[in-house]
Parts: structure tokens; sequence; C-alpha cells
């Protein structure tokens, strides 16, 4: 660290970026202990009615965050395999479009989702009634698939081949080769966007507005439900509730596996 | 244990042949070197010979056996890789261990055999270091003792001795020798440097193309190449053209430009007088004289370079070409006009058109 060489005015900015960044969040962590029903900054006094009021509440906030979970859960699990094969296989041969393929993979990035809504709302409706959980889902697997995508070809973009024909020559079958060797030496990256694909999904709002039904109602769209009704410190405190649920996960992340991964 | 034989053995990519028609057999216990420049296909037999490639035409059989369909996990062969393919994830013991636990062996069983192999390369006490933890000359001998720890019938080492330092090569080359003595493996080394192949192999095996230009013992490929480009690639690096002048039962005399050479006939079966030849030497087998003699030649000593065991001089003012000689005894007296020798023994001779 060359600390030394950092000058007066780089330091002034950080700080502020830093200060724009954390602000909001700090403010929506005390007022979601506000005792009053509207968002008041500094809170006057202390209270948890609001913390109370996300299970109680008509809202019915418990059932989104299932919802959710359940929808974050199987979408990346079933991107886990679809984007490792599919990362494997663009890695480990050359041959002609696979350029093209990796583009294709990773192009649910760079539609915009409220286009890809649109669309996928029109094959859903035109193939019917399907349950607004697999219409979810299936979005949700399409969007996530480049996190993992990426994060797996970038681990495997420095991945020793010859350790595949080592394992083999050693006896082990194809099966073995990836479970005893592939698979735990990329295991960092798949980890990494598995996790990026987890809380994406989890947090997923246009898709899911579009594509649910009042049956089927994942958590960002019960916040913004309930927000067009009344702004008392009820979404303040699932708020924080939320944050501390990101910031778990990526605390584990760094446990198991080092944030360097995260920012690759 | 077991008598290795390629026949016919080729492999293409496109319109380009990797390997032509090969047919080698490797006896029981024998340690074979194919020697060869990077693409003349020594690393592509191996390949085929270990499973990870499939020949187009040919067959490779381990005791009678073919194995063209058999995938090389069920091979038996042991592989040591160039840049040794250690498992970064496994330690020391967990690489060597590998190949045993595949077969679930009794954990006592893999316990003692994974203990037995360090020993046998000198690393007890590293069980639990990381590859990332070992020096380059650790990290191939745990590299080695896995290919080995499984008793494979066939070992292929793909230049084993190419990583490493001359200190630590020599002591490898040592080391190699007696592992494979002693466990008696077939053994198929891979390499470019000839004194590598001469030096751990019983029989050398020289390949240009795809295709086996010599194969025979070290000593009879490195005296007596078949043709010039085997010569150069031993070490032969001196080409003087010439023709035959006169063929007799125990010598040859070769008309050089500005000078004439004798050769042993024992060296230069086939030749005629009158067919243009190119006569090769090695550097070192080139003496430096004090007195002409009638057979020494005269020529300006153009350069000295000095290189730790030898000494190169550059000589001009001979057969229109420089000539390189290696003294090993040179003490830098040596100046201006010098008197040169080619020992008859020392000189093969090839006719010119076949190069």
């Amino acid at each position: 660290m060359r600390e030394d060489k950092v000058g007066p005015l780089p330091k002034i900015i950080a700080v502020l970026v830093f200060v724009f960044l954390m602000a909001p969040l700090v403010v929506i962590i005390l007022a979601s202990f506000s005792p009053t029903s509207l968002v008041v900054f500094p809170p006057k006094g202390f209270s948890l009615e609001w913390y109370r009021n996300i299970f109680g509440s008509s809202a019915n906030f418990l059932s989104g965050f299932v919802n959710s979970i359940q929808v974050a859960a199987i979408a990346t699990a079933a991107d886990i395999l679809l984007g490792v094969t599919a990362s494997l296989s663009v890695s480990r041969y050359q041959f002609r479009g696979r350029d093209a393929l990796v583009a294709f993979f990773t192009s649910p990035m760079y539609v915009p989702s409220i286009t890809f809504a649109f669309v996928l709302l029109q094959v859903f409706s035109a193939m019917g009634s399907i349950p607004a959980f697999w219409r979810i889902l299936l979005g949700h697997v399409v969007i996530v698939l480049p996190y993992i995508v990426r994060n797996t070809l970038a681990v495997l973009a420095s991945f020793n081949w010859t350790l595949e024909d080592a394992a083999a020559g050693l006896g082990a079958n194809p099966v073995q080769v990836f479970f005893k060797v592939t698979l735990p030496i990329i295991k960092p990256g798949v980890i990494a966007g598995a996790l990026l694909s987890f809380l994406y999904s989890f947090d997923e709002a246009v898709l899911s507005s579009l594509l649910s039904s009042p049956k089927f109602i994942t958590l960002p769209i019960r916040i913004m439900n309930y927000m067009e009704l009344s702004f008392d410190p009820t979404l303040a405190a699932i708020s924080t509730l939320l944050i501390l649920f990101s910031l778990t996960a990526i605390v584990l992340l760094e446990r198991f596996v080092g944030l360097d991964m995260f920012v690759k | 244990m077991a008598v290795l034989e390629l026949k016919n053995l080729t492999k293409t990519y496109g319109g380009f042949t990797a390997v032509d028609n090969i047919d080698l057999t490797v006896r029981d216990g024998e340690i074979v070197a194919l020697l060869g420049e990077s693409g003349c296909g020594k690393t592509t037999t191996l390949r085929m010979i270990a499973g990870f490639t499939a020949p187009n035409g040919g067959t490779v059989a381990v005791d009678g056996r073919e194995m063209n369909q058999v995938p090389p996990y069920r091979r038996n062969v042991g592989i040591f890789f160039q840049n040794y393919a250690l498992f970064p994830h496994l330690s020391t013991y967990d690489n060597v261990a590998f190949g045993l636990k595949l077969k679930k062996l009794p954990r006592e069983e893999i316990r003692r055999r994974v203990e037995d192999m360090l020993e046998l390369v000198k690393l007890t006490g590293m069980e639990k270091r990381f590859p990332r933890e070992l020096s380059g000359g650790q990290q191939q001998r745990v590299a080695l003792a896995r290919a080995l720890v499984t008793e494979p019938s066939v070992l292929l080492l793909d230049e084993p001795l190419s990583n490493l330092d001359a200190k630590l090569r020599a002591e490898m080359q040592v080391e190699i020798k007696r592992i494979q003595r002693g466990l008696g493996i077939t053994t198929i080394i891979v390499t470019h440097d000839q004194e590598e192949a001469v030096s751990l192999a019983d029989r050398v095996v020289v390949m240009q193309k795809g295709k086996i230009l010599q194969a025979g013992e070290p000593k009879a490929v490195f005296d007596h190449p078949v043709n010039p480009f085997v010569a150069d690639f031993m070490g032969f690096s001196n080409f003087i053209p010439g023709t035959v002048a006169e063929t007799g039962p125990d010598q040859v005399k070769i008309q050089a430009d500005g000078g004439a050479l004798y050769a042993d006939a024992a060296n230069c079966p086939g030749l005629r007088a009158g067919m243009p030849v190119q006569a090769a030497i090695r550097p070192e087998n080139i003496r430096l004289v004090t007195e002409g003699t009638p057979e020494s030649h005269r020529a300006r000593l153009e350069n000295v370079t000095y290189k730790g065991n030898v000494t190169r001089l550059s000589l001009t003012g001979l057969f229109g070409q420089p000539v390189y000689v290696h003294a090993h005894d040179y003490d830098g007296s040596l100046e201006g006009e010098v008197s040169v020798l080619f020992p008859r023994d020392k000189l093969v001779v090839y006719p010119a058109d076949k190069s």
C-alpha cells in the first residue's frame, strides 16, 4: 500500500461516494425502528412494531419470501447444471461457432428484461394456462444463466486440461474425472456465479411483476404492491432484513471462496 | 511387465500426417526413447499409446491384446506429463494415492504403497504439502511417484528431464533409471534431447515427419547415424561436401574442396568412386595436432568460444566452409594457422542426394 501517494482530493471523493452509498441504508435501518407510522428522520423513539407488522400484515410478506427463495434456489440449481456443462463444452472443445455460442449463453444479460418479459408473456399466454410459479421459474432460469456461465468460463480459462488426461491415465472414468478433478478446481467460480444468480433472482422484479398471478407472488412484487397503498416503516423493516440477508450471503461467500472471485 | 507393440500406427489431422505407419516393439522391461524435433510425431505416438488420441490406422497392443477400443482409464498405463499435471487441490499424499483410491484398495494398503513410493522418490515428510509448495524437482518426483504407484504395465515419460537444471537433471537421470530397473516396467520416453535419450534408454528411436528413421542401441545411433538428418540430430554438426575419389577394402578416400579425407570403409557402405557425398563428423572428434602429418589439414583459427567443459573453435580455410572443433584441453595458446586431424573411424559418409 502506498498510502502516502494518495492526495486529499481522491480521499474526499472516496468518502463522498461511500457516504452516498451508505447513507440511504443507514436511514432505512434507523427508520425501521421508528415508533411513528410515517418515515421520519431522525426517528423519535424506538419500536419493533414494524417488524411485527411484516409477519402480521395482510401483505403476506412471508409467503412472498418463501416463493422468492423457492424460485431463486431452483433456478440457480438448474442453471448450475446448465451453465457448468455449457461452459465446459465451449472451453474444452474448439469448434466453429464456439464464440457465437458463448455470446448466446450470455445474451440474456444484454437483452432488456422488460422486453424479454413481454415476449415471454406472449409465449405463455399463447400456450394457455401455465402456473405463475413455472412462468417465473422459467424466466429466471434464462435471465440468471449468464452469471453462472461467465464465472465458470473465467475459472476454466486458466484450467489445465492435461489434469483430466492425468486423472484418466490413473484410472478415473469421465464421471470420476469431473467430480474428483475438474469440479473441485473450478468450484470457486461456480459458487460465486451461483450466489450472484441466487441474489439476482431473489431480487428480480421486472420479469416477476409481469408473469406473477394472485396465486403466486414473489417478495419484490409483494413489496411493490404494498408500497402502492402505504408507505409506513414496514418497508424499512423488511429492507433491513433483506440487507442482512444479502450481507450474510456475501460473508459466507467471502468465508468459503474469497471475495476476489466475486469481483472478476 | 508387458510387451508393447505398435503396428502400422498412423494418425492424420486433416491433410497432415502426424504419425506415419509406425512399427515398434518394446520388450518387457525395456526403456525405449522416441527422439525427434517438436512436430515429429513422438508426442502423438505417446498419446495414442495412452489412449488419449485415437489412431486412424494400425494398432496398439499390450501383451498381444489390442488396445484401440480400450479407453485410457482401463489401459493401466502410467503417464508422466511434461508439465507434471499434479492435481493442485490435492496434497502430495493424495496426488500419489489418487490412482490407488480409484482402485478401491484397502486404506491400509494405500497408505503403505504411497509411503513406499514416496520413500523411493525421496519425498518422505512431504505428504501434506500441496504442489504449489514444492520445488520443481520435488513436483517432478511426485509426478513420477504418482505414475508408478499403480504398478502400470507400461510407463510413458514425456520429456522427463526437460524442465530441470543441469544438476537436477543428472540426479534424476540416475533416479529414473534406478527406479525403472527396480520395478522392471516397460517404458517409453519421449524427448527432443539426444543426451536424455542416449543416457536413459536401452534403445533409441529417431523420428522425423511421423516416420522412424533409425532405431537401435544408443551407441549405434550415436556413432553411426543412418542418414544426414539423424547425424545432424545426434550432434554431427560438420558436414563436408565432396566426391568419392577411390574405395578400398579398409578405407574410402573423399576428395573435398581443398583437401582429401579418409574414412573407414565400414562407416560408409555402398559408395562408388565418383559419387557425390557428404562427410559428417562431430566437433569433439576433430583433433588439434601440434605437428602436421600427411593426413592432417591446415586451417586458420577464426574464433574461440569458451563453453565451460569444452572450447568451441571455429576454423576457416578448410573445404570452403567453416569447420567447428570442440576441444577439451584447449589452453588458449593457439592462434593463426593450426593443424587438425579427422580420425578416419569418426567420419561417416552419406551419398549427397539422400539428405
